[in-house]
């Protein structure tokens, strides 16, 4: 029971967390019979899924006291270059690559003006929101692109035993980038240097180079979510990704990741994308709730689940 | 010590809360339609834009006259979430969803899914070919293609026009420009001045006008087309300004109210106005729905027809100016022409004009 109390204290947020995701199932699912099911369980992952993706590279960033607006963009930028190239050569493998090449790419620039040029990540992100959007306006006119190569759609339409291939992806994700955070140097690094850039400086950590592969680690894991979402849509779609990077923002800082920096763990941000993906799937399923109180039922539901959050978080600190 | 009690707590009464909701959660049999009516899932674009809200109140009105429930969601604007809207009124077991698709091509896999679920699906506005799936497309391109032939015999063949286009890449507007451009093609003493995107955005459109004002001073210019009715009246608002306002004949989409007022009064030189409006669409597609909820079967294409608003005297200039249906794709217009006060008894109630309707043979 000892070890119990200590694990509880040391985890509390996600414990908290857990709960609140715990409670909303409960309320859902006795107000929608069809909430409670396994395939509405694979519905609120799958539908989930972009968030949950680009939240592992925001939670690098937002540690590493940085910020990324560009994700939606990257999404759509790495897509159509992909998309391109696939066209062009018609090799799903390498359109695949190149949808995630590009990403780290565009990652690496967001990182090059941030950690080398110094300019502040908000601006540098929005200039970068704007450009890589532009630039796939441009390209496209405006117009999707169809894509109905299997392999190149596999990530996204898949099944493996009747679950969706994105499902175990997800989750070898989590576990791998919960390890480089938790056990690595790297990810010791960033929190350092969210904590006090200038400490991790001077201790010796390359901050100019750890903001760069933060950077670049956020553009690749859109570059992932660009196949995702290709496969998905069986489509490339110019305005992919739009409003991403703050939906995203939204869900980890409900999961507790200090938007300062230095402090968060990666199973939080995921416990946040859980209680918005439950949120958002229950709003589908609810028929009462008409579309046009969406925006207030989702905004006082997540308003609620902060409160909670934040009571209990004040309340066990003392 | 305190706090984690009261943690525990929270985490006990949310387990409790589990097990009560999945004892004793209610789950219908055969979806949603238990109590007998059929149940229509609505997946629409967006339900903020003016437009929509016009489907909506259409559809409310034919779902009040033939007996259907029917759930609306919004898209909001986004492909993901449409999907994800389709996938979860499967789970709930509808009688039928309608779906007015962002992207024909993306929504085939959820469409399919629901399909092989036994639930039917109408898409509105797109053709979106997947066996066994209604679709109710717009015939965009015949509608204006037929009124660049309404608008040259308007002008005895001879004339400048101007056309305000709408989104560039919305597969519907751009069906409208490629049948002005192409209907244009056969009357050479026709000349296309230009051609401006006004994006649905009045501000745009007004601006728009503004530069034509400017750039073509009177006597250089004698028709302006419009995509849709809001950008007209932004436009009109131009003219005004500059005091040149009833110089030209202007020609539009939509059959708003307004505008079909303007033409019965002979107001600020409208002429000719394709009804579509939002709330014969919402009608026709919540018909099309609820048939097929009841179990009726339908054909796979069913095109929705537009009208051309006008008076008579148009309607008899344009015959005298030797106006010709040429049909190219496919007739757009289920009548000839109707005149304002029909146009207005129709807007007014959209179900009388399709409850007995009955696909084409």
């Amino acid at each position: 029971m000892g070890s119990f109390r200590q694990f509880a204290r040391y985890r509390i947020k996600l414990l908290t967390l857990i709960g609140i995701a715990v409670l909303l199932i409960a309320v859902f699912s006795f107000v929608s019979p069809f909430f409670f099911s396994a395939n509405n369980f694979v519905n609120v992952i799958v539908h989930s899924s972009i968030l949950a993706i680009l939240a592992i590279g925001m939670t690098f960033v937002i540690i590493s006291g940085g910020l990324d607006l560009s994700v939606g963009s990257i999404i759509a930028f790495s897509g159509v270059l992909g998309v391109l190239l696939f066209r062009q050569t018609g090799s799903a493998a390498l359109g695949l690559a190149a949808c995630v090449a590009a990403g780290c790419l565009m990652g690496l620039v967001n990182g090059l003006l941030i950690g080398y040029m110094g300019i502040n990540a908000f601006i540098a992100t929005i200039a970068t929101l704007a450009v890589y959007r532009g630039a796939t306006l441009m390209i496209t006119g405006g117009r999707t692109i169809s894509v109905t190569d299997p392999s190149f759609n596999f990530l996204g339409q898949a099944q493996v035993l009747q679950v969706p291939v994105i499902i175990p992806v997800l989750a070898g994700l989590y576990v791998l980038f919960h390890f480089v955070l938790q056990r690595t140097v790297f990810g010791r690094s960033i929190y350092a240097i969210g904590g006090n850039p200038r400490a991790a400086r001077v201790s010796g950590i390359r901050v100019r180079f750890m903001t760069l592969m933060v950077y670049a680690l956020s553009g690749t894991l859109a570059g992932i979510c660009a196949v995702y979402v290709i496969g998905r849509l069986s489509s490339l779609q110019p305005w992919a990704g739009q409003g991403a990077e703050f939906e995203t923002i939204v869900a980890i800082v409900l999961g507790g990741i200090n938007i300062a920096g230095g402090e968060g763990d990666l199973l939080e941000s995921l416990a946040g994308v859980a209680i918005i993906a439950i949120i958002l799937n229950a709003l589908n399923l609810i028929p009462a709730i008409d579309p046009f109180y969406h925006y207030v039922v989702k905004g006082a539901v997540i308003i609620g689940a902060i409160a909670i959050y934040e009571r209990l978080n004040k309340v066990t600190a003392r | 010590m305190k706090g984690t009690k009261r943690l525990l707590l929270v985490l006990l009464i949310g387990a409790l809360a589990v097990s009560v909701a999945f004892a004793g959660g209610k789950k219908e049999p055969g979806g949603m339609a238990a109590e007998g009516k059929p149940v229509v899932g609505a997946v629409m674009v967006d339900v903020t834009n003016p437009f929509f809200i016009q489907v909506m109140d259409g559809g409310n009105q034919m779902a009040e006259a033939l007996g259907v429930d029917i759930i609306w969601k919004s898209s909001e604007g986004r492909l993901e979430t449409q999907l994800a809207l389709i996938e979860s009124f499967i789970e709930q077991k509808v009688d039928c969803i309608w779906i007015d698709p962002l992207d024909p091509e993306a929504v085939k896999p959820p469409i399919r899914k629901a399909l092989a679920a036994g639930i039917p699906t109408v898409t509105g506005a797109n053709l979106v070919e997947v066996p066994g799936n209604v679709s109710t497309p717009f015939p965009a391109y015949d509608a204006f293609y037929q009124l660049t032939g309404m608008i040259a015999a308007y002008l005895n063949n001879r004339g400048n026009v101007v056309y305000m286009s709408g989104i560039p890449g919305n597969w519907i507007l751009d069906s409208y420009q490629a049948g002005f451009e192409d209907g244009m093609k056969r009357f050479p003493n026709m000349k296309v001045l230009s051609i401006q995107p006004a994006k649905m955005d009045p501000a745009l459109a007004n601006q728009i006008m503004e530069s034509w004002l400017t750039t073509y001073p009177k006597g250089r210019l004698d028709a302006v087309v419009f995509t849709t009715d809001p950008d007209m009246y932004a436009a009109i608002e131009a003219m005004k300004n500059a005091g040149r306002v009833g110089e030209f004949a202007l020609f539009s989409q939509n059959g708003d109210l307004p505008a079909v007022e303007m033409i019965q009064n002979n107001e600020n030189g409208v002429k000719i106005d394709l009804l579509s409006h939002g709330i014969r669409i919402g009608a026709f597609n919540l018909m099309i729905a609820a048939r097929l909820a009841k179990g009726e079967e339908m054909p796979e294409v069913l095109w929705f027809q537009y009208v051309p608003v006008m008076t008579k005297a148009t309607w008899d200039t344009i015959v005298a100016g030797g106006y010709e249906k040429d049909v190219q794709k496919g007739d757009p217009f289920g009548e000839d022409y109707i005149t304002p006060q029909r146009a207005q008894e129709i807007i007014a109630n959209a179900a009388s004009e399709f409850r007995n309707w009955e696909p084409p043979k």
